[in-house]
């Protein structure tokens, strides 16, 4: 009996004494984000998607020189837009630690945008698009898909020198700061590699890069 | 507890008392502290609840009034932190900011050591406000991580890549959750000292019929069978108190019984002997005659006259010891104590009885002793007559003095004979009445209650005797250790 109420003791003892004070908490989720005006707005601006040196995709809005090229037709300023993205950062997007991640372009005439025959548009770029990580892959699905529309989310088939990658979309604000996966990972290995045409239809910019990283792997 | 303490009166430690306020208190503790504990932790949850609340929402609502461009400005996103740090709530809190490689704050580091990595990843992958209370020396911090998102078309917002934290200091809090505390702590203690008054009386309500019982038993057992208890209420304690009622009234009524067979007994022996009394004076003096004709009568008739002499002489003997013995059944025993000399006390004795030249006396001078000297010239009597009849010559018989085991000073009277012993099975037996020693010799001198009457007779000075065989079992030793000063150390 006394062996009994020795541990009641103890336990009344650890309830009291333990939960003194402020405890220190786990991270826990309370509402939303805070939403910020941006100028200049994403309709109006030239929007860009770099990446930060932590490998997240960080859109930059810049403001347009001259008129909008036609925004209502599809591909229109795509070309322009692509070409600035390959250009790079300006000088005050790098002194925030962004960069393009992105191979330099040949020729700014070899990229071309054409509605795409089951939806949205397939832009045709003058490299091997099967050598980029997922990250530029992204990059380049969002600016794309933001030039053609203000809320980004025209599928967007990019075809390179090499193959053409399944129709993607930007829906960057689920993967945010997910960390880049290994460019050099071998997909094949993957079944979904093989599937990837049928399922991936709603697939995210990097499973559809994935996909057609495949039948080009070693 | 007013009656003398027993051995088994001791306050023990875990005794009734200490286990029933044990268990009072436990259960008072049990109770107090689990409705402290848990009102403090909901008192606790609500103030930090509260804080947090306005602190996460307020800092929301301070990000969304900021505009900016894409990619941020380093110089002018500290200006932007230093005015969000000005309006802090519910108390100042300092405000980082990440953007791609610039950390900025409004502090003079440009980043927090307060900020966990787990707030951190938790703020950048994930587009919702969140918070972390941590504890770093001693001070509890509330660090808010808030991703400041942008309306890109009608339905869609996109991260901007900007991540903001406040870290606010809780510690208004923390000196609210520390007077909680107290304020449970204070609840607590006087609820356990109240219980403690309920424990006790609890305690003293069955403590009490108890102790009477206990007391009640104790008086029984010193003889006073019509103790009772007074049986109150309708509780277990009462049952028992009635049943003990019940089992000393039995019990009363069966000795009752007993003692007045005994005394019937007792009035019959006594009524025998003294109904004997009368006849047998009449029968000694006529054999006094018988003795003094009987030399003129012819042989036979002489013997047979003088057997019915010696025999009636045997029978008054008898008669006298048992009357004797009947006064001291009858508690009719009184002691006439005198201050005497011992030594001359038992002197006197051999010389009446002539025994002095058979008996060798070791007899130190000079012992005063106080003592009923009629008992105990019949005791010494007693003893050196047996002594004399069943043991062999020499008797010898000792007086010394000796310390009891209490410190009182005691006489010793001993009488030794040579004789072969006393048989160890008969030893116990010795001072019982008519006990013959020997079964053969079924007619003694004696008239088999003189050692009984001598037993009664040290007992009523308060004294012991005992029967043993000497050294190498040769002869018997009867000790006698009585009170050297009777009436005062009784008194």
């Amino acid at each position: 009996m006394r062996r009994r109420s020795a541990a009641v003791l103890a336990g009344l003892a650890t309830l009291l004494l333990g939960g003194c004070g402020v405890p220190e908490t786990d991270v826990i989720e309370a509402g939303g984000p805070a939403t910020v005006q941006v100028f200049p707005e994403a309709s109006s601006g030239l929007v860009l998607f770099l990446r930060s040196p932590d490998g997240e995709l960080m859109p930059v809005i810049r403001f347009l020189e001259g008129e909008l090229e036609e925004p209502d037709s599809p591909g229109a300023g795509t070309p322009t837009t692509v070409a600035a993205l390959f250009a790079g950062p300006l000088p005050n997007e790098r002194r925030a630690g962004l960069t393009d991640g992105l191979p330099e372009l040949p020729g700014r005439t070899a990229v071309r945008a054409v509605p795409y025959r089951e939806g949205g548009v397939e832009v045709t770029l003058p490299i091997a698009v099967g050598d980029l990580d997922d990250l530029a892959v992204r990059q380049l699905v969002c600016t794309i898909a933001f030039t053609e529309d203000d809320e980004g989310l025209t599928p967007v088939r990019l075809r390179g020198t090499d193959t053409a990658l399944e129709p993607a979309v930007c829906d960057e604000d689920i993967d945010l700061g997910r960390l880049p996966r290994p460019t050099t990972a071998p997909a094949a290995s993957s079944p979904s590699g093989s599937q990837g045409g049928q399922g991936g239809r709603r697939g995210s910019a990097d499973q559809a890069a994935q996909d057609d990283q495949a039948p080009s792997g070693p | 507890m007013r009656l003398r303490r027993t051995a088994g009166e001791r306050r023990r430690p875990f005794g009734l008392r200490t286990r029933l306020v044990l268990a009072f208190l436990l259960v008072a503790a049990v109770s107090a502290g689990t409705t402290a504990a848990l009102t403090f932790r909901e008192a606790r949850n609500a103030v930090l609840g509260t804080a947090q609340d306005t602190a996460v929402a307020s800092f929301r609502e301070q990000v969304q009034q900021l505009g900016m461009e894409l990619p941020q400005d380093p110089t002018g996103l500290q200006d932007v932190l230093r005015d969000i740090a000005r309006k802090g709530k519910p108390h100042p809190w300092y405000v980082y900011a990440e953007y791609g490689s610039i950390r900025a704050s409004s502090a003079a580091a440009p980043t927090s050591t307060v900020i966990t990595p787990e707030l951190r990843r938790t703020a950048r992958s994930n587009p919702h406000g969140s918070f972390e209370r941590v504890v770093k020396d001693g001070v509890p911090y509330l660090t808010i991580g808030m991703p400041a998102v942008f309306r890109a078309g009608a339905n869609r917002v996109m991260p901007t890549g900007l991540v903001l934290f406040a870290v606010m200091r809780m510690s208004e809090e923390q000196a609210g959750v520390e007077a909680l505390v107290v304020a449970a702590r204070d609840g607590a203690l006087p609820g356990l000292a109240i219980a403690l008054v309920p424990a006790l009386v609890a305690a003293r309500s069955v403590l009490r019929p108890v102790r009477e019982l206990r007391k009640a038993a104790l008086s029984m057992g010193s003889g006073r069978l019509d103790t009772r208890i007074q049986a109150r209420g309708s509780d277990e304690l009462a049952d028992l108190a009635r049943t003990f009622n019940e089992s000393a009234g039995q019990l009363e009524r069966s000795v009752d019984e007993l003692q007045q067979a005994e005394a019937r007994a007792r009035r019959f022996a006594s009524d025998v002997s003294h109904e004997l009394r009368t006849p047998l004076s009449g029968m000694l003096a006529v054999t006094e005659v018988l003795d003094e004709e009987a030399e003129r009568l012819d042989p036979d008739t002489a013997r047979a006259v003088r057997l019915i002499s010696a025999e009636t002489g045997k029978l008054a003997v008898l008669v006298e010891d048992l009357m004797e013995i009947s006064r001291f059944d009858a508690r009719a025993a009184e002691l006439n104590t005198d201050e005497v000399d011992a030594a001359e006390t038992i002197r006197k004795t051999l010389e009446h009885r002539r025994w002095t030249d058979r008996v060798r006396a070791d007899l130190p001078e000079g012992i005063r002793a106080r003592l009923d000297p009629r008992r105990f010239d019949v005791v010494v009597a007693n003893l050196v007559g047996n002594a004399l009849r069943h043991g062999g010559a020499p008797v010898t018989v000792r007086l010394r003095t000796a310390a009891g085991g209490d410190g009182t000073a005691l006489l010793v009277t001993e009488v030794a004979d040579s004789g072969p012993g006393i048989p160890p099975e008969v030893l116990p037996h010795i001072f019982d009445r008519f006990y013959k020693a020997d079964a053969a010799r079924t007619r003694s001198a004696g008239s088999g209650l003189g050692l009984a009457i001598t037993l009664e007779n040290v007992r009523l000075h308060g004294g012991t005797v005992r029967a043993a065989n000497g050294p190498e079992g040769r002869g018997a030793v009867f000790t006698v250790e009585m009170p050297l000063r009777v009436g005062e150390a009784v008194a």
